[in-house]
């Protein structure tokens, strides 16, 4: 009964967005016998179909008929160390484990390796964060690996190469440092047209996800990896002494450091994904649906695939990101078409948690044949943007106000992340319908490089009435088409220091003399629940209260001016981008007081005098999703 | 044995003898252990009681011994606790890994022993066999009497021999003035106490009313090792710290939680209350010689952390017993180990290892490129692919890669499931000049040394293959019902030669002609086959190494057995 409320909204949801993602996008799964610790660390289809899967526990297994109850699985290899990522090249399996990249042969055809040859080994201190990806071969022959660096609270790169991407010339035998600045690159791989792109997870240097476009000699950002950029064979400009955090973003450290190169689209934190992983190129040329040649990119954390079309401006690749799929089961490592176009999903989640709860999983995605009416890619044009979309519009339901856009930067430094910063509203001076039908085109006010802007859609409808199944997406503006960048504000000049809020006074106030009336705790719980739920204090007493996060996830406090719950909660959800940027409080009257935006683990302490007049007052968790069940009272006597 | 005699008679009867041992003595440098060596009259098996030390109280004792088959002595700390031999016996206590020891085989034990002291029990912190952890923190069964007493070896049957017998006074890791004259805190053991405490407590303040969930030993604050809940448990260490040095002491205690830490009763460091990290400092004038710290840490949700760091009055800083991020430690390992079966198909599992076996909560140090070979109750082994070396062989379970593969798995390092040989981890192969030339303790640059790649045979046996420069050299092991035969070959390597290790320990002694009789390890090896012509034993201040010469396209296969 007490999930009423929350049933009736979804019902209320499901009414207003009658379509869903399954209805064009349908997910199987693929049966595992129990035995099977099936926690896919890499995969590839063997020229037999059968999928070769290496899992983080070392074993390698080939799985026949995935679409049968009862597919087949034959162990080919075990006892590997953690093998992340697999590739078959003529016919033979390709593993990269922690220490080295191996060849696993079947020299006597009985579905079991039984030579391993070494092709190059890699140092490694013995840190568990030194993980290695790979490998992806190239047309010539040659092969690509990345590392991970090592993790001491902060990255490091002790040994050669932690941090790069490495290049092994098959021909020569030779391993050589390809391109550095890399943090956690758990995944990479091509587009249609072959250039290598890498996903990152947020962290130290990395502000939110991303992918990068990377070449010979390019620097991605992370500082750790620099210490070997001046070793034979490296063609890394960029040196220890250009990287530190004065230069506030990634775009205003690329206009004094050459070297550097930029994401060539950001993954907004929490929104579109927290761990990027496999990148995978639409090469069905229609056979998945109408997205042919644009780049899925899956998710380890929130069990999705994100979907990425990008553009060259400047001749350097920049793009639009836009959800695609979310609903799968566990946390998606590796992504692979098969011969029929169905994609696989390889998915682990131990140690890392994953929104779809299960510890591993091998799903497999299906296009049902119709498609959804999508944004299918967004271009950047000299004034605003051109929003081409997968069918026709309805030209009636096309007007400026049908779009919302904003942009935003994250600040590039050795901390743990960044929030979203110098949020600006971009006004939309005219949309109009292009000639093909299918494209808005959309005139701003201004436009400025170095920013990602946030295309919110509301309304547009395609000719034959469908809506639209996703409704935004996040166009990285790295430069302007016509080179308007000249004239443009630099990026980074501008990020505003974090204001600090009226409504949450972490110091006692003087005129308490160091007296406190009433020491509150409060406490999140596991399930976004307030763990105490109804609290009774006297009225116009001086409250220190302490507000304890032992969750998992991020949590506030907010106190409403009475029953206001509901306002409050509904107000911060409607914040968008400038929700994260504001701690998720509204700027509304009925916000009396409340806390900062408190990570896992960490806590807040609020200083505030009780309402003088009794009553109820409800508080919540403005953090979008959660008010509706984590909420409780305070009764003011 | 018998059936290799015709084969030994042969190389006997060749003119230029292959199994002619060359004896040199090399220099190379002692690393400490911090123990003294102990002189005893040592004259073949010991019969009846025999007193190995003076009364004593602590104690950290290293020995090797060797028994009989149905041979039976009692090993008598302070005269009277006692550790049975071979067995490893002790009253009360369940050893972690079954002490397995072969006949005749001699065996490394060592034994870190705290004495009674008032209500509490005397203690084995450790014992280890041949580096494995056999007892850990083990509270003995009291005994009458003073706290004090002679260390004996009361032999009851059979033939017992006890040799390289070294001790120190401390019952583990103290406090010490290190080489640079500065101070060292540590305490060598500590008491701890862990309380579960009711939803909604704020603070803990009545202690004395409270009845601890359990108590144990622990070497350092390792809360993740105590505690059984996420939050609202409070754990209270008590421990002794020697200062060898009077002066001005600061702590600093950093945690999340509500900690309080006391020296001698005052209280030097509060952080009460419920507050974000922090790290706050405390003063004390300590007096030379022992004094009792305790540490109150009430876990009320967040995060598990503890640090504490000291500096000492002549400047020198570090962490008390503290779990240091940016350094190994070794834990004592899982209590519920995740077993790896096997088949009849050898497993080869490559993972880290900590290598040397570490001491429990010492710093440790770890092999990365290691492959471990086992099946059915063994003898499994390991190798390190970096350098060629066997690392290690043991009977019994295989793998436990509980701290692989549960959660992140952030040691990766797998834990053999039975009592180990050790080796020395140095190179297998090496380009030596002559006999005097010392053995590398690691590989060069230069020696351009790799493992290019393993296969299996049909029982899935792998040989493993490594090119070092122009060579190319072979390793296959094979386990037998009493020990492993190794079989080493120089494939290619043009006109030169090369030398391999056939075996490192305290002690090599030829007992015939290609037979040898080893201590530290204790193993008994036997040359089947060699196709070379020079064999040396290079003693290297108490290390002995057997190595042999190998021309190209030679090989040479020996029997390990224990």
């Amino acid at each position: 009964m007490r999930f009423l409320p929350l049933f009736v909204f979804f019902c209320v949801c499901c009414s207003l967005f009658a379509q869903q993602e399954s209805d064009y996008y349908v997910l199987t799964k693929v049966n595992i016998p129990e035995a099977i610790k099936l926690e896919v660390g890499g995969m590839d289809f063997m020229p037999d179909g059968r999928l070769a899967v290496c899992t983080r526990r070392g074993e390698v297994w080939l799985i026949g008929d995935m679409a049968e109850n009862e597919p087949t699985y034959q162990l080919f290899a075990r006892g590997l160390h953690e093998p992340l990522g697999l590739a078959v090249k003529d016919g033979a399996i390709y593993v990269s484990q922690r220490g080295e990249v191996t060849k696993l042969e079947d020299t006597n055809n009985d579905d079991r390796a039984d030579v391993f040859v070494t092709v190059y080994e890699l140092p490694l201190t013995g840190n568990y964060h030194e993980y290695h990806y790979g490998p992806l071969f190239r047309p010539d022959g040659s092969m690509l690996s990345t590392l991970n660096v090592g993790w001491e609270g902060g990255g490091v790169s002790r040994v050669p190469w932690r941090g790069w991407m490495m290049r092994y010339d098959n021909e020569e035998n030779k391993l050589v440092p390809y391109a550095a600045g890399l943090r956690s690159p758990a995944g990479f791989g091509t587009n249609i047209e072959g250039d290598v792109f890498v996903a990152e997870n947020q962290g130290d240097w990395i502000g939110s996800g991303r992918i990068t476009h990377l070449e010979e000699g390019d620097f991605a950002g992370h500082k750790a990896s620099l210490n070997w950029a001046d070793q034979p064979g490296s063609k890394v400009t960029v040196r220890p002494d250009d990287i530190n955090d004065d230069y506030k973003t990634m775009y205003a450290a690329r206009a004094k450091v050459p070297g550097v190169k930029l994401p060539a689209v950001w993954f907004p934190h929490g929104i579109l994904g927290i761990s990027t992983a496999a990148i995978i190129a639409d090469r069905t040329e229609g056979g998945f649906g109408p997205f042919a040649g644009q780049l899925f990119v899956s998710d380890q954390g929130q069990s999705k695939i994100m979907r990425v079309a990008m553009e060259k401006v400047d001749g350097e690749y920049q793009g639009a990101v836009f959800p695609f799929r979310e609903g799968f089961s566990s946390g998606l490592l590796r992504l692979n078409f098969d011969k029929n176009n169905v994609m696989y999903a390889g998915q682990t989640a131990r140690g890392w948690s994953a929104t779809g709860g299960e510890q591993f999983a091998l799903e497999g995605l299906e296009w049902t044949g119709d498609v959804p009416f999508e944004m299918n890619r967004i271009k950047a044009t000299e004034e605003g943007f051109d929003v081409e979309f997968t069918l026709p519009v309805n030209p009636v339901s096309v007007k400026a106000s049908a779009f919302t856009i904003q942009n935003f930067t994250y600040i590039y430094h050795h901390n743990y992340g960044s929030p979203v910063v110098d949020i600006e509203d971009n006004k939309i001076t005219s949309a109009t319908v292009l000639p093909d039908g299918k494209t808005v085109r959309l005139v701003l006010d201004k436009l400025r490089p170095g920013y990602i802007y946030e295309v919110k859609l509301k309304g547009p409808r395609a000719a034959d009435g469908t809506n639209l199944l996703h409704d935004f997406g996040y166009y990285t503006l790295n430069a302007i088409p016509g080179g308007a960048a000249a004239g443009a504000v630099e990026a980074g000049g501008a990020v505003a220091a974090e204001k600090t809020a009226a409504k949450r006074p972490t110091t006692m106030p003087p005129s308490w003399n160091g007296k406190v009336d009433e020491e509150l705790l409060l406490e999140t719980e596991h399930g976004m629940k307030f763990k105490q739920t109804f609290i009774t204090v006297k009225a116009g007493q001086n409250v220190r209260l302490t507000f304890r996060n032992p969750d998992d996830m991020q949590h506030n406090f907010v106190l409403t001016s009475g029953k206001k719950g509901d306002v409050v909660g509904k107000a911060a959800d409607g914040l968008g981008l400038k929700g994260l940027a504001s701690g998720y409080i509204p700027e509304i009257d009925e916000v009396l007081v409340h806390t900062g935006l408190i990570e896992p683990e960490e806590s807040d302490v609020i200083y505030f005098t009780t309402p003088s007049k009794p009553g109820l007052y409800e508080f919540v968790c403005t953090v979008p999703g959660h008010y509706m069940s984590m909420r409780g009272v305070l009764q003011v006597e | 044995m018998h059936r290799y005699l015709p084969l030994l008679l042969l190389f006997v009867a060749c003119s230029s003898d292959p199994l002619a041992l060359h004896e040199v003595t090399v220099s190379q440098a002692v690393v400490s252990d911090g123990l003294s060596e102990v002189i005893f009259e040592n004259d073949g098996p010991i019969k009846g009681v025999k007193e190995l030390l003076p009364a004593h109280e602590d104690l950290n004792l290293k020995l090797s011994f060797r028994a009989d088959a149905g041979a039976k002595a009692d090993l008598m700390v302070q005269g009277k606790y006692t550790i049975e031999l071979p067995s490893l016996a002790v009253a009360g206590a369940e050893p972690r890994i079954a002490p397995a020891t072969s006949p005749g085989v001699w065996q490394d034990l060592e034994i870190v022993f705290i004495s009674a002291k008032d209500d509490k029990p005397a203690i084995f912190p450790a014992v280890y066999l041949n580096g494995t952890l056999v007892y850990y923190q083990t509270p003995l069964e009291a005994v009458a009497g003073a706290s004090t007493g002679p260390l004996t070896l009361n032999v009851k049957s059979g033939n017992v021999e006890l040799t390289d017998l070294r001790q120190s006074d401390q019952g583990g890791k103290g406090s010490v003035i290190n080489a640079d004259g500065k101070v060292e805190l540590n305490m060598p053991l500590m008491e701890y106490e862990l309380y579960e405490l009711p939803t909604g407590t704020v603070e803990v303040t009545n202690w004395g009313q409270l009845t601890p969930k359990k108590t144990g030993y622990i070497n350092r604050f390792d809360l993740h090792a105590i505690r059984e809940t996420g939050s609202m448990y409070a754990i209270r260490f008590f421990g002794t710290l020697d200062i060898p040095q009077a002066g001005e002491y600061s702590f600093t205690s950093s945690s999340p939680a509500s900690t309080q830490v006391y020296v001698d009763g005052q209280k030097i460091i509060d952080q009460s209350g419920r507050h974000p990290f922090i790290h706050t400092e405390g003063f004390i004038e300590l007096s030379k010689g022992p004094h009792e710290v305790r540490v109150d840490y009430f876990q009320n949700g967040g995060w598990h952390k503890f640090d504490l760091a000291y500096k000492t009055p002549d400047g020198n800083s570090g962490f008390l017993n503290t779990m240091e991020e940016k350094k190994t430690i070794a834990t004592a390992g899982a209590t519920n180990p995740q077993v790896l079966e096997t088949d009849d198909y050898p497993y080869l599992l490559r993972s880290f290892l900590y290598f040397p076996s570490p001491k429990v909560y010492d710093i440790a140090t770890k092999r990365t490129h290691v492959i471990s070979v086992g099946e059915a109750d063994g003898p499994h082994y390991s190798l390190d692919l970096q350098n060629g070396a066997l690392l290690q062989a043991w009977r019994g379970g295989f793998a436990d890669t509980y701290e692989m593969w549960v959660g992140r798995g952030e040691p990766q390092v797998m834990r053999p499931l039975g009592p180990i040989i050790p080796f020395d981890g140095t190179p297998q192969w090496a380009d030596i000049k002559g006999d005097d030339d010392p053995w590398p303790m690691e590989l060069a640059a230069s020696d351009d040394f790799s493992h290019s790649q393993h296969s299996l045979d049909e029982a899935g046996r792998p040989t493993f293959i490594y090119t070092m420069g122009q060579h190319s050299l072979g390793d296959k092991l094979t386990p037998t019902e009493t020990g492993l035969i190794r079989e080493l070959t120089h494939n290619v390597g043009g006109n030169g030669t090369i030398f391999t290790k056939v075996a490192s320990a305290r002690q090599i002694e030829e007992t015939a002609p290609g037979e040898y009789q080893l201590r530290g390890p204790g193993l008994k090896l036997t040359i089947q086959s060699y196709d070379g012509n020079r064999l040396v034993l290079q003693h290297a201040n108490g290390n002995d190494r057997l190595l042999a010469e190998l021309p190209a396209k030679g090989h040479l296969t020996y029997l390990m057995e224990w």
